[in-house]
């Protein structure tokens, strides 16, 4: 694909650095405190320097990373909620809450699942040999949520919080684009998990009585979606990732 | 049919959200548009007027800026209006200082959850209102010209011509204004110049605009049926980001955002003009 190289992470995240902070402020809109990770997940957190390939082929896989990681956490959230299960990249049981199918929560959780894993297929096809998952250490990489900790209040925070991550992580990915080849299939993308994160941010509020915003609200950053660089996302996914 | 079956019909209500994002336009220019401007010219030093016939610009990115803001001007103006029939004042009202100013006065036309289905037609309201001044500035700060409101102003119509004014109906004029903005802003921003590392920053924030108005659509759609699926739906005229087809999505329709082509939108667009 292309073998153009990106520009130094040094010249092209520091315009960001202000983004920083909207990602601080994402992780406190987080009104519950998710458990500690098992002591396994990636650290140091992963780097964008890390994300295999160059140029437009580095960002897919960027994306790929993410869309992985999504789709794995609708899994082991739908398990969560529901009647728990082992189908799991962790490979871990994870006990049920015992949610009926028709908590708003619950369905939700499994129609926009299918559509994570659907966009994490569409990346892995795109990106054929240059898949990051095909290449250590990735290749057996497992996301671990600690499930089996969370209540359906921290589920349904983190399912938030993760989708809302997406949207500016897409953003923040967009300048390290060197070509526009890919921008309509990542707007297509970014415009979906907004979707559900809008959705989701509803349901949380109906349910646990909270104050999400549904979108930036006018009086912040113009009422336009916060972007943030890759590095700062990848330091809040690197909680969740456990690599060899 | 009535108001009512009209919008409890999923059915009848994406053939009206089809009709309204390619209003006037005919099956003779979608085809003639599939086989114009896709993009690939972006960088190129000609401003592509077939692309966004009407629209002002000194370059190609000043052009889907100005398209940008003849939306985000339409969306507040309407969004305004919308406002002001959920609040029981004349239609004519300037937007308030304040949000706060707004009480819903009008049935919620069967609604699950009215209150917060006004407070988000409020804060949208207020939000699209912010696009248009920082889209508005934006341009000026470049030393360009931008558009402005049209002066004959813009047609708030409720779905079946009626004067339906309930928050239900409302809201079921409002979404299909929303989800053309999302689809304008990704069909568009290909077009813009993609070199450095300013540009890709702008790129990125139409891209972080049209987010916005997705959010807006995905909620409003989520509030009128609850039990529906909140994500993309394929409409007349839509094309899909992974071949630019004009059909639906695989694996699912609502795997990917959907797309409209500039003159798509730009042909629908006088169907609200007073």
């Amino acid at each position: 694909m292309m073998n153009q190289t990106i520009s130094t992470p040094e010249t092209e995240v520091k315009p960001f650095s202000r983004y920083a902070k909207a990602a601080a402020g994402l992780a406190l809109a987080a009104a519950v405190t998710l458990p500690k990770r098992a002591a396994a997940v990636v650290n140091p957190p992963l780097t964008f320097a890390q994300i295999p390939g160059t140029g437009d082929t580095k960002v897919l896989n960027y994306a790929l990373a993410l869309e992985a990681l999504e789709a794995d956490l609708y899994v082991q959230a739908l398990q969560r909620l529901t009647t728990g299960g082992n189908a799991n990249s962790l490979g871990v049981q994870i006990t049920g809450l015992g949610l009926s199918a028709s908590e708003p929560d619950v369905r939700y959780t499994q129609l926009f699942g299918r559509v994570e894993r659907e966009h994490r297929d569409f990346l892995i096809q795109a990106l054929g040999t240059n898949s990051l998952l095909l290449s250590a250490p990735f290749n057996t990489a497992k996301f671990d949520f600690s499930m089996n900790n969370l209540s359906r209040q921290q589920v349904v925070n983190l399912l938030y919080t993760v989708e809302n991550l997406g949207v500016s992580a897409y953003l923040g990915a967009i300048p390290f684009f060197v070509t526009n080849t890919f921008l309509l299939v990542a707007g297509g993308i970014q415009a979906t998990e907004a979707r559900h994160t809008a959705t989701i941010a509803y349901i949380y509020n109906k349910l646990f009585a909270a104050t999400f915003p549904i979108s930036p609200p006018a009086n912040v950053n113009n009422g336009i979606d916060p972007l943030i660089a890759p590095d700062v996302v990848l330091q809040a996914a690197s909680q969740f990732i456990v690599l060899g | 049919m009535d108001s009512s079956s009209f919008l409890n019909d999923p059915v009848s209500r994406r053939a009206f959200m089809a009709r309204m994002t390619a209003a006037g336009l005919g099956t003779a220019a979608a085809m003639l548009l599939a086989g114009c401007g896709n993009g690939d010219d972006n960088n190129s030093n000609v401003i592509p007027n077939a692309n966004f016939p009407g629209i002002p610009g000194r370059t190609v990115t000043e052009v889907v800026l100005n398209y940008a803001l003849t939306l985000e001007i339409l969306e507040a103006d309407l969004y305004r209006q919308a406002l002001n029939k959920a609040t029981g004042r004349a239609l004519t009202e300037n937007l308030a200082a304040n949000s706060s100013a707004y009480t819903l006065t009008v049935s919620g036309g069967g609604l699950a959850d009215p209150q917060a289905a006004f407070a988000y037609l409020r804060d949208f309201a207020f939000v699209e209102a912010a696009h248009r001044d920082f889209l508005t500035t934006a341009i000026q700060a470049s030393g360009g010209t931008p558009v402005t409101r049209r002066t004959a102003g813009y047609k708030f119509t409720t779905a079946d011509g009626s004067a339906g004014n309930d928050l239900r109906v409302i809201l079921a004029n409002i979404l299909p204004l929303e989800e053309t903005g999302v689809r304008a802003y990704l069909g568009a921003a290909g077009f813009m110049a993609f070199n450095t590392l300013a540009d890709k920053q702008l790129v990125a924030t139409a891209v972080a605009i049209h987010s916005t108005e997705a959010r807006h659509s995905s909620i409003i759609d989520y509030l009128l049926e609850p039990t529906g699926n909140p994500g993309p739906e394929f409409l007349t005229g839509d094309r899909r980001v992974t071949d630019r087809a004009n059909a639906e999505n695989t694996p699912s329709e609502d795997t990917f955002q959907y797309y409209l082509d500039p003159p798509t939108v730009i042909a629908a667009l006088p169907a609200y003009n007073v």
